[in-house]
C-alpha cells in the first residue's frame, strides 16, 4: 500500500480534527487516539509511518511515556516520533544530544527544570530529558518537535521530511 | 546545648562577674540560631540557666497585632503562647510600659508596680504550675521593644531589684537576636511569596496560552484548507494576527516574570557578542524589508567578549531591534556594536517616532507606553523596555537613551567587557 499512515495522539479533539484535516488534505491516512493506552494498541496494530504526540494528556508527561513505550516496543521501535509541544526547544551543535542533555543537567540553572527538549542544529537529532514524579531522569530520543500553535505549512514540512527518511 | 562553665547559681549575683568566655558562649548560643522559634527557644534556655530559674520565657513583639508571641517547650512538645500587649499580664505590661520590674509573688499585691496591672493565671492553671517570683525585662533595640525577657521562680534566692541592671545588659543582646530572627522570618516569607508568584504566573500563562494557541491553530487550519474567499479570508487572517499578538503578550508577561524572579534565563558564560548580535539581527531583516526600512548592522572585526546570560542578551537585543522596526515608518534602523575601554557598546538607532520628553522618566516602568506609541495603534505591551532595563542593570551595564519626537531614538547599551 502506497498511502502513508500517521498516528496523531492528543486529548484535545479540536487539535485531532485540525491535524487530521490538514494531513488528509495532503493525502495521508490518519488515525487518532486520545491517550497513551489507546495509542499504543493502535500503533502496534497499524504500525504507522509517523506518530505525532501531544505531551500533557491525562497525566503530565503522558506523551513522553508513550514515546518511551513506542521505542521499547519491538514492533513500534522504528516509528519516527514528532512531539507536539509548547515547551521551548534548546538547540545544540554537540554531536550527542543525550550527552548534551546530561551536561545541561549538571548545570545548576537547568537542574531544576522538569523537562529539557534538545535538538542538534546540524543533524536534526532530538530528544527529551525529563524527570518523572519520583525524581528519576529519563532520556527519550525522538525525531523532532512541532511547536504549538502548529502551523499547517510547518506540519506538512516536518511530516514530509520525517516520512521520506 | 553547650554547658556553661560558670557556677549556675547566679541569681542575685553580680552579672558583671560573668567571664568573657562565658558571655561569648551565651552570645554564640543566642546568635547561632535562625528563625524566631529557634531563637526564642535558645535564648530562653540561656536565660533560665544564667538566672538559675525554673522557667524563662522570651517573647517576641508582633508590631502589626500588638501581641507578644512565644513558644514554650514542655519536654519535646512546643506550645505557642500569644498574649496582647496590655495590662492583663506581667509580660504584656512590661512591653506596654517599656519598664523592667521584679515581682516577689505573682499572686500577691501588684499595685505598687502599677494600679492597673494583673497577673494572668491561665498558663499556671493549664500546666498545673505555681508562679512565685518573676523578673520581667523589655528587650529594646533602636528604641523599639523587640520582645520581653521573663524569668520565673528563682531556684536560689528570690529575684531582687539588683538583678535588673545586669539582666537588662543581656537583654540588649537578646533584642539584637530577636531583631535578626524577625528579619530572617520576613525574608523567608518574602522568598516563599516570590516562589508562589512565579508558580502562579507560570500556571496563569499556560492556562491563557493554551486556548489561544488552539484557536490560532484552528484558524490556520481553516485558512490552509478553504478556498480563498475575498470576504472571509482577510477577516480570518486578521483574527489570526490578533491571536498572535495575544500570544506575544502572554509570552512577554512570562518573560518579565522570569526576569523578575532573578533566575538565569539561559546559559551564563563568556560570549562573543559579535556572533550573537549578528544572528539576532538577521531575524528582523524580513520584517524591516516588508516595511521598506533600511536595516543595517555595523560589527567590529574582533570578538567582543562579555560574560552574560545569553538568553538575557538576546532579549535585550531583540526588544530594542523590534521596537526600532515597529516604531519606524520610514528610514532606517541601524544596529552597531563596538568596544571602548572596558565596555562593549551596543547601539540601536532608528529614524522613528521618537519618545516625547515627558514620557522618558516612565519609559522603563512595566506596562508603560509612550503617549505617541499608544496613539499610533501599534500593538505593544509596555513590558519590553522594563525587561531590557532590568537585564542591562543585572549584568552591571548602563542603558542610555537619546531621543527626539518625530526624529528618532537611539538606545545605547554598555556592558562590562570580560577581562581575564
Amino acid at each position: 500500500m502506497n498511502v502513508k499512515k500517521i498516528l496523531v495522539v492528543d486529548d484535545d479533539v479540536d487539535i485531532l480534527n485540525a491535524m487530521s484535516t490538514i494531513l488528509k488534505s495532503e493525502g495521508y491516512y490518519v488515525i487518532t487516539a486520545n491517550n497513551k493506552k489507546e495509542a499504543l494498541k493502535l500503533a502496534q496494530d497499524v504500525i504507522p509511518h509517523l506518530a505525532i504526540l501531544d505531551v500533557m494528556m491525562t497525566t503530565h508527561y503522558e506523551g513522553f511515556e508513550l514515546a518511551e513505550d513506542l521505542i521499547n516496543d519491538p514492533v513500534c521501535k522504528n516509528i519516527p516520533i514528532l512531539m507536539h509541544t509548547s515547551i521551548e526547544v534548546l538547540s545544540t551543535s554537540e554531536a550527542s544530544v543525550m550527552d548534551m542533555a546530561r551536561e545541561f543537567r549538571q548545570d545548576p540553572k537547568y537542574r531544576e527544570l522538569q523537562v529539557i527538549l534538545l535538538k542538534n542544529i546540524h543533524s536534526g537529532k532530538a530528544g527529551i530529558d525529563y524527570r518523572t514524579e519520583d525524581g528519576k531522569a529519563v532520556w527519550v530520543p525522538v525525531s523532532g518537535f512541532l511547536k504549538k500553535p502548529m502551523d499547517p505549512k510547518k506540519l506538512i514540512e516536518e511530516v514530509k521530511s520525517l516520512i521520506s527518511k | 546545648m553547650a554547658k556553661i562553665t560558670e557556677p549556675n547559681n547566679l541569681a542575685n549575683k553580680d552579672f558583671n562577674k560573668l567571664s568573657q568566655k562565658h558571655l561569648f558562649e551565651l552570645y554564640e548560643q543566642m546568635f547561632g540560631e535562625v528563625g524566631t522559634v529557634n531563637v526564642l527557644q535558645k535564648t530562653s534556655e540561656v536565660v533560665s540557666q544564667v538566672l538559675n530559674a525554673e522557667r524563662a520565657t522570651i517573647f517576641i513583639a508582633i508590631k502589626e497585632t500588638q501581641e507578644l508571641k512565644s513558644v514554650a517547650f514542655i519536654g519535646n512538645v512546643s506550645q505557642s503562647i500569644i498574649i496582647p500587649i496590655n495590662n492583663e499580664s506581667l509580660a504584656g505590661y512590661c512591653a506596654k510600659a517599656k519598664r523592667s520590674f521584679v515581682v516577689p509573688d505573682a499572686y500577691g499585691d501588684l499595685k505598687y508596680i502599677d494600679p492597673g496591672i494583673k497577673f494572668d493565671k491561665s498558663w499556671d492553671e493549664i500546666n498545673n504550675f505555681r508562679t512565685r517570683d518573676v523578673i520581667c525585662i523589655p528587650a529594646i533595640f533602636k528604641g523599639e521593644v523587640m520582645g520581653i525577657v521573663q524569668a520565673i521562680n528563682s531556684k536560689g534566692n528570690p529575684f531582687h531589684e539588683s538583678d535588673i541592671t545586669p539582666l537588662e545588659n543581656i537583654s540588649q543582646f537578646i533584642a539584637y537576636a530577636l531583631y535578626h530572627a524577625r528579619l530572617y522570618d520576613e525574608l523567608a516569607t518574602l522568598k516563599g511569596l516570590e516562589k508562589e508568584k512565579a508558580e502562579f504566573m507560570r500556571v496563569l500563562v499556560h492556562e491563557l496560552r493554551s486556548p489561544v494557541a488552539t484557536s490560532k491553530m484552528l484558524i490556520s487550519t481553516i485558512l490552509f484548507t478553504m478556498k480563498e474567499d475575498p470576504q472571509i479570508t482577510p477577516a480570518l487572517n486578521k483574527i489570526g494576527n490578533r491571536m498572535d499578538q495575544l500570544l506575544v503578550l502572554v509570552e512577554d508577561i512570562l518573560h518579565m516574570s522570569r526576569i523578575k524572579s532573578g533566575n538565569p534565563l539561559g546559559d551564563i558564560n563568556i560570549f562573543d557578542l559579535v556572533v550573537e548580535t549578528k544572528s539576532t539581527f538577521e531575524k528582523y531583516i524580513e520584517e524591516a524589508g516588508a516595511k521598506g526600512l533600511i536595516l543595517k548592522i555595523e560589527l567590529p572585526d574582533n570578538p567582543v567578549q562579555v560574560r552574560i546570560d545569553i538568553h538575557g542578551y538576546r532579549l535585550i537585543l531583540s526588544n530594542l531591534i523590534s521596537n526600532g522596526v515597529k516604531y519606524t515608518s520610514t528610514g532606517s534602523v541601524v544596529v552597531s556594536l563596538g568596544q571602548n575601554n572596558n565596555w562593549a557598546i551596543l547601539k540601536i538607532k532608528d529614524t522613528g517616532m521618537g519618545i516625547p520628553k515627558n514620557d522618558i522618566p516612565n519609559l522603563f516602568t512595566e506596562f508603560f507606553r509612550a503617549t505617541n506609541a499608544r496613539k499610533s495603534k501599534i500593538m505593544g505591551t509596555g513590558v519590553g523596555l522594563a525587561g531590557v532595563k532590568e537585564l542591562v542593570t543585572r549584568f552591571g551595564g548602563i542603558l542610555e537613551l537619546n531621543t527626539e519626537e518625530n526624529k528618532g531614538s537611539e538606545f545605547i547599551v554598555r556592558l562590562p567587557l570580560f577581562s581575564k
